[in-house]
This record gives structure tokens, C-alpha cells and sequence, in this order.
């Protein structure tokens, strides 16, 4: 009675795979996605290469996307599968960046409708915001907001404790 | 775990107190009086009480949900305390008739409201993905709306008999409450019930089908109706309870929460009805020419293909793949476009109301303002224009241009061309050596005309400064229009040269600015009058680490003073 899930939801998978594919054929630098499953083509892990020039700089951060089931008209939403000490990313390593956020609901009450989720933007687009977002953080929507007053009162302190979740990520 | 600690604790106590009841007292009246007297004891034996309903909940949540998702819970705990500082207000208004039928029935509320949370979650989880062993939790999932459903009824008749017999009591709060629980029964059965009607119609398609494409019309009625009648029964509860008693606090946010709610719901509903009503005639078929400029569809990411004059072939095209226009010119799938519509009655590229006169105030002046940069060939001043939607997105704080007292330099300074520009990475203290590096944009994002980026170097006092031309460096405050973007790049327009960093005696009237040899005057007169209304008329000197600001009085001396080796 129950189609598998890839049946059920064609839009969404489809799409995912358009992605997948092209991900894979003209992968940007610094990023690498997939579906963890193919089976299951609704969670993705990515790897993010840290920005250069920045204190996350030689490290490479595993996050995995969890795509609804209306994907594209939904955002997915992301979590850092390690440690990581940012103003824009949660103790438990979701990351808070306003186009994974759809129109409508604003946790923060300030972003503007244009910075929000649609259809336009792909999960590329998501993990060059997230990288761009290492780089330079905003710590007027604090997630963590331990890193927010490091990141803003602190800046050698901050950059001490990232160098050290790179080395462990890097299992070093 | 803790359960079982705070339970054994429990029992080992109450076990406690009444052996030692009954051996101190000669016969089982005695002991009971002992124990109906002695306040520890009723202190332990209520303990008791609280566990042993814990435990019935517990027992009822296993066999109805199994283990609850980390979600659920989180839902749960964040809901309970509302709850039951809701009622706890509740109860200030009833505090006469304060008994153990009250705290019974108030004890059976919180674990109803919790069970119908539940329930609620577990009907939205199905719609998100595919449960893992079907039968079983379909079988659950109907079997607690069956019983929440008859346990909400049953109640209500309950407290409805009580007031009837014996006027208005506390049982009006219980007949209210558990109303309201009956409508959220109700509204998560008849969600499942569409789930599954749709689960239904898709295992019997033939080919595949993308769900069922009038669910989210159904789900728009259910919700519309769930909410109309929760509005009904607050406000009657409301006016009741503010005649017979006097100011319901309990209730007030609620009543408040289904109002806004409500009226969202008919706004949106309005909005979609009207962008999706004859929407083949309101949106027309896209041109040969029109998809081949934008062959694929933004939201499924798939080619589109225009269905040709031939009406046999149309007719093999389903109408949901039919591209359409609308009317900022962006061109999508019928079925798409129409599923975008049920969220937001917006381009989803643009995000341009897909209806005229949806919201007017909030794109027009940006058009009109766009319209009159084309027009007079001058550069966009202030934030950027959309093209930045992309990269600005990026963050949340897309920077928003930073007006500025403007600088002064007596040598006319000379614009970089795009070759000459480079960037240094981030916010980072000027080092000896440091490389620079070739400018890398967001990808998708453009430059606007007459923006120019510049080098960006940060000391450790916070003193931000850019470079204008080998070795001047000028204090960010004291450029125009300077827009953060990604990684220390920054935008200047360098709209015209002498009227940016125009000479002191310009400054203190700023429509004096001489214009530019290569700028028209009308456009001169423009950026000047721009620098005059964003910035005070005087050059003033930056508040930042003054030795090293080139906004020193002594205009003359500003290449010298802000040159820096590097």
C-alpha cells in the first residue's frame, strides 16, 4: 500500500538529485554534498573546507542538511555534525543564517523577507552562505551567545578556541 | 530512570508510613485517623498519589506513541509550562470551590492537552516522512484520536450535566478547556484523515503523481474552520466568565494568539485565492523566446518546454508543466508556480508581489529609484540594488550603507579601475608584507554600475581604513556608501571623485563641489546633494584614533598624514 518515499515525493526528489548531480559534476571549491543514503534522498552530510584567512582556516567541518518533505518550497535545515564555536551557529551546531529560515517565521523579529528562504537558492548556495558566514559573522542575531561576546570582546580568545575545534576535527 | 528513583523513593516512604500507622495504632479507624490527621503523612501519601499518575501517563504515552521523538518532548516541556501556569491563574478566579474533584479534573486536563500535543506531532511527523513500520503506527495514530476524541465529548457532557444541575462553578473552565481540546481532536483527525486520502490516491496513480494536488486547499478549510470555531468558544468563555466573575487573566493571551491567528489565516487566504483564482488567464503562457531565455523552472530545477499550437501535442503535456509568466517576466511550471502561491504570493526569484496591487508600497519606490539611476546613468547610492539578493543573503546583515561626513583631499583622486582592485581578507591588523589578494565575489553577484572595490585594512584600536590610490588610506567613516560585503570586500561607488573626496572648501557647502570633468553637472549636483543630506556640512574629524585619521583639519596635509607604509 505504501510507495517507497522516493515515489512519494517526486518534486523534492527530483530536484535533489538535479542538485546532487550537479554538485557533483562542477563541485565548487571548499564544499562536497551528498545524500547520506541514496535511498533516502531527504539527508544530506556536507564538508565545509574553513575560509582562508580565517581562524577556522585548514579545517574541514561536517554538517548534515535534513530537506523537508516540500523541498524547495521549505528550507532545509542544517546541523554541524562537530564542535564548532560561532556567534551564528547553536551549542547543538544548528546554524542560524536567515536564508534557511522561511518567510513568515522570524525567531529574530529584524530579517528582512528578501534575506529568507526561496526556491531560487540550493543547497550550493546554502553551504557558500555557511562558509562566507565562518568567515564573517553577524552578532546582531547571536545563536551562541557565549560566542558573540568572545567574538566581540575577546577576538584573540575566539580565534584560540576555533584554532582548537579545527585541530580536533581534524582529529588532531 | 529518574523516574524509577523518585518512584521507588515514593513507595518506600508511603510503604513506610502506613506500616508504621498500623502498628502504632491499635485498629484499621484509628490508623486511618492517624494518617488523615498527621500532615507528613498526607504530604507522603499525596507524593505517592502524583507518582502513581505520572505512571499511568507514562504507561498510556508507551502504549498509544511508543518513544517520543527528541522534538516531541521539546514541544511538550515547553507547552506543559504554559499550561500549567495557565490554569494555575485559572484557579485564582475559582479559588473558592478549590477541592479534589478540581484537581482531579485538573490533573486529567494537563495529561489530555499533553496526549492531544502528541498527537498533533505525530500527524504532522507522517506527513513529513514515511513511518517506519506503517501498520503499527497507524493503528496507534487512530486508535488515540478515537479515544482522545470520545474522552473530550464525554468530559464536556460531564461538566456541561454539572453546571446545568448546579449553576456556574470552576466546571465552566473545564467545560471551556476541554471544548477547546475536542476542536484540536477534531482538526488533527480531519488532518489525518486528508493524509490519508492522500497516501491513497498516490499508492493507486498509475504514473507518478506529485501528491495530492488539492490537499493543500483542504488543509487551508480545516484550519480556517478549526480556528473560526476556537475563536467562538474563547470569546463566549471570555464574556462569560467576565460577567459571572470578572477579568479571565488565563485565557488572555490565548484569546489573543487565535485572533491574530485567525486573522492571518483570512488575509492569507484572501491573497491566495486572489493570485491563484483563473490563474491561466491571469498569468500568460511564456513565449518560445521567453523560455529559451530561462529555460529551466527555479523551483523543480527541470527544462521547460512550451507546448506548441498543435492541440494534439498539448494535449499530451499535463497542465501543470505548462510555463508561465508572471508579471516581473520570471517563468515557471504551472504546478509549481501554483504551489509556491499556497506560501507566498511572491516571485520566488524576484520576490515582486505576483499581484499588482498586493503590496505597492514596498516595491515601487525601489523601482522608481532604480528607474531614475538608469535614466540618469548615475550609481546606485545607498544600499545595493537587488542583484545582491543572492550574496547579501549570505548573512543576515546584508551592511547597510553607512552615511558619512565626507573627506577632503587636495589632489584630485584618481579611480581604480577594475584591474587595479584588490582586497585583503577580513577584518585583520595591518602586517608587514601582507599579500593582497585578486577580488572574489559571491557568485551571482554583480557589481553596480560605478561601484568600485577597495582594499580594506583594520588596526587593533578597531580603525577601519580602505585604500583609495597607492599608499592613501582613508578612514572608512569618512567614505560614502561603503557596503561590507562577504570578506572584507567593500563596495565604493566612486560616483564622482571630487565630490566623494571632494576639497575642503567644497565641503562646507556641499552643492558647490565643482564637478568632475568626466560627469555631467546634473549628475555632480546629485551626488553632492547626496553627500550634503547624509552628511553634516562640515568635515569632522572621525572620533577613531585621531593620529591616524586622514580627516585632520589641515586638509592639505591629508595624503601625508594617512599614508601608511605598508
Amino acid at each position: 500500500m505504501y510507495k517507497s518515499q522516493n515515489s512519494r515525493n517526486n518534486t523534492a526528489v527530483r530536484r535533489l538529485m538535479t542538485e546532487y548531480k550537479q554538485l557533483i559534476n562542477e563541485a565548487p571549491d571548499g564544499i562536497s554534498a551528498g545524500p547520506i543514503d541514496e535511498d533516502n534522498f531527504f539527508e544530506w552530510e556536507c564538508l565545509i573546507q574553513g575560509p582562508e584567512d580565517t581562524p577556522f582556516e585548514g579545517g574541514v567541518f561536517p554538517a548534515t542538511l535534513t530537506f523537508p518533505k516540500d523541498y524547495p518550497l521549505s528550507p532545509p535545515t542544517m546541523k554541524f555534525t562537530c564542535e564548532i564555536f560561532h556567534p551564528n551557529v547553536y551549542k547543538d551546531g544548528t546554524v542560524c543564517i536567515s536564508i534557511l529560515h522561511a518567510p513568515g517565521d522570524d525567531p529574530n523579529m529584524y530579517e528582512s523577507a528578501s534575506e529568507r528562504w526561496s526556491p531560487i537558492q540550493s543547497v550550493e548556495k546554502i553551504l557558500i552562505s555557511v562558509m562566507s558566514m565562518l568567515a564573517e559573522p553577524n552578532d546582531e542575531s547571536g545563536a551562541n551567545i557565549d560566542a558573540c561576546k568572545v567574538w566581540r570582546n575577546d577576538r584573540a580568545e575566539y580565534n584560540r578556541i576555533v584554532k582548537s575545534n579545527v585541530r580536533k576535527t581534524l582529529g588532531l | 530512570m529518574r523516574l524509577a528513583v523518585y518512584g521507588a523513593t515514593s513507595t518506600v516512604l508511603a510503604t513506610a508510613v502506613l506500616v508504621s500507622a498500623f502498628q502504632r495504632r491499635p485498629n484499621f479507624y484509628s490508623a486511618c485517623v492517624y494518617l488523615a490527621q498527621s500532615n507528613a503523612c498526607l504530604m507522603v501519601l499525596a507524593n505517592t498519589g502524583i507518582f502513581m499518575t505520572v505512571l499511568l501517563g507514562r504507561i498510556v504515552q508507551t502504549i498509544l506513541f511508543g518513544p517520543l521523538r527528541v522534538i516531541e518532548l521539546e514541544h511538550l516541556y515547553e507547552k506543559t509550562w504554559y499550561a500549567v501556569t495557565e490554569t494555575c491563574l485559572a484557579m485564582t478566579i475559582f479559588r473558592d470551590e478549590f477541592d479534589a474533584r478540581f484537581l482531579v479534573m485538573f490533573t486529567t486536563l494537563l495529561f489530555l492537552k499533553i496526549f492531544h500535543w502528541l498527537g498533533a506531532d505525530r500527524v504532522e511527523y507522517m506527513e513529513q516522512t514515511a513511518p517506519a513500520s506503517p501498520l503499527i503506527f497507524h493503528l496507534r495514530v487512530s486508535v488515540t484520536l478515537g479515544l482522545l476524541n470520545f474522552v473530550d465529548i464525554y468530559i464536556i457532557r460531564y461538566a456541561l450535566d454539572d453546571i446545568l444541575t448546579r449553576g456556574p462553578n470552576m466546571m465552566v473552565m473545564f467545560a471551556f478547556e476541554f471544548a477547546i481540546l475536542a476542536t484540536t481532536a477534531m482538526a488533527t483527525t480531519g488532518r489525518y484523515i486528508l493524509s490519508l486520502i492522500e497516501l491513497r490516491i498516490v499508492a493507486r496513480a498509475d504514473e507518478e503523481v506529485d501528491g495530492w494536488e488539492r490537499k493543500g486547499e483542504f488543509m487551508f478549510y480545516l484550519d480556517l474552520v478549526t480556528d473560526f470555531v476556537k475563536l467562538f468558544i474563547y470569546l463566549g468563555f471570555f464574556l462569560l466568565i467576565l460577567t459571572v466573575y470578572g477579568l479571565p487573566l488565563h485565557i488572555i493571551r490565548d484569546v489573543y494568539l487565535t485572533m491574530r491567528s485567525f486573522m492571518t489565516r483570512i488575509r492569507d487566504f484572501l491573497r491566495y485565492r486572489q493570485a491563484t483564482s483563473q490563474m491561466n488567464s491571469r498569468y500568460p503562457d511564456a513565449t518560445e523566446e521567453e523560455v529559451s531565455r530561462e529555460p529551466t523552472c527555479i523551483i523543480c530545477r527541470e527544462e521547460m518546454v512550451v507546448p506548441t499550437s498543435l492541440p494534439d501535442q498539448q494535449s499530451t503535456q499535463p497542465e501543470r508543466m505548462r510555463p508561465k509568466k508572471l508579471p516581473c517576466g520570471h517563468v515557471l511550471h504551472f504546478g509549481c508556480l501554483r504551489s509556491w502561491l499556497e506560501r507566498q504570493q511572491r516571485c520566488p526569484t524576484c520576490r515582486r508581489p505576483v499581484l499588482e496591487s498586493a503590496n505597492p508600497s514596498q516595491t515601487q519606490p525601489q523601482q522608481q529609484q532604480q528607474q531614475q539611476q538608469q535614466q540618469q546613468g548615475a550609481p546606485a547610492p545607498g544600499p545595493l540594488p537587488p542583484h545582491n539578493e543572492q550574496a547579501g543573503a549570505s548573512n543576515h546583515a546584508s551592511g547597510p550603507s553607512q552615511p558619512i561626513s565626507h573627506g577632503a583631499s587636495d589632489q584630485p583622486p584618481q579611480v581604480m579601475t577594475p584591474e587595479q582592485l584588490y582586497f585583503h581578507p577580513g577584518p585583520q591588523q595591518s602586517q608587514q608584507g601582507q599579500q593582497q589578494q585578486p577580488v572574489s565575489l559571491p557568485p551571482g553577484f554583480q557589481l553596480p554600475q560605478g561601484w568600485a572595490i577597495l582594499p580594506l585594512r583594520q588596526f587593533a584600536n578597531g580603525l577601519q581604513q580602505i585604500q583609495i590610490r597607492d599608499n592613501v588610506w582613508v578612514t572608512l567613516a569618512t567614505v560614502q556608501y561603503v557596503v561590507p560585503l562577504g570578506n572584507g570586500v567593500l563596495g565604493v561607488p566612486p560616483v564622482d571623485p571630487v565630490a566623494t573626496f571632494g576639497p575642503p572648501t567644497a565641503s562646507a557647502v556641499p552643492t558647490a563641489a565643482p564637478p568632475a570633468p568626466s560627469s555631467s553637472p546634473s549628475q555632480a549636483a546629485e551626488t553632492a546633494a547626496d553627500a550634503g543630506s547624509s552628511s553634516s556640512p562640515a568635515p569632522t574629524p572621525t572620533t577613531s584614533a585621531p593620529s591616524e585619521s586622514p580627516m585632520s583639519a589641515n586638509a592639505s596635509t591629508l595624503p601625508q598624514e594617512s599614508t601608511i607604509d605598508q
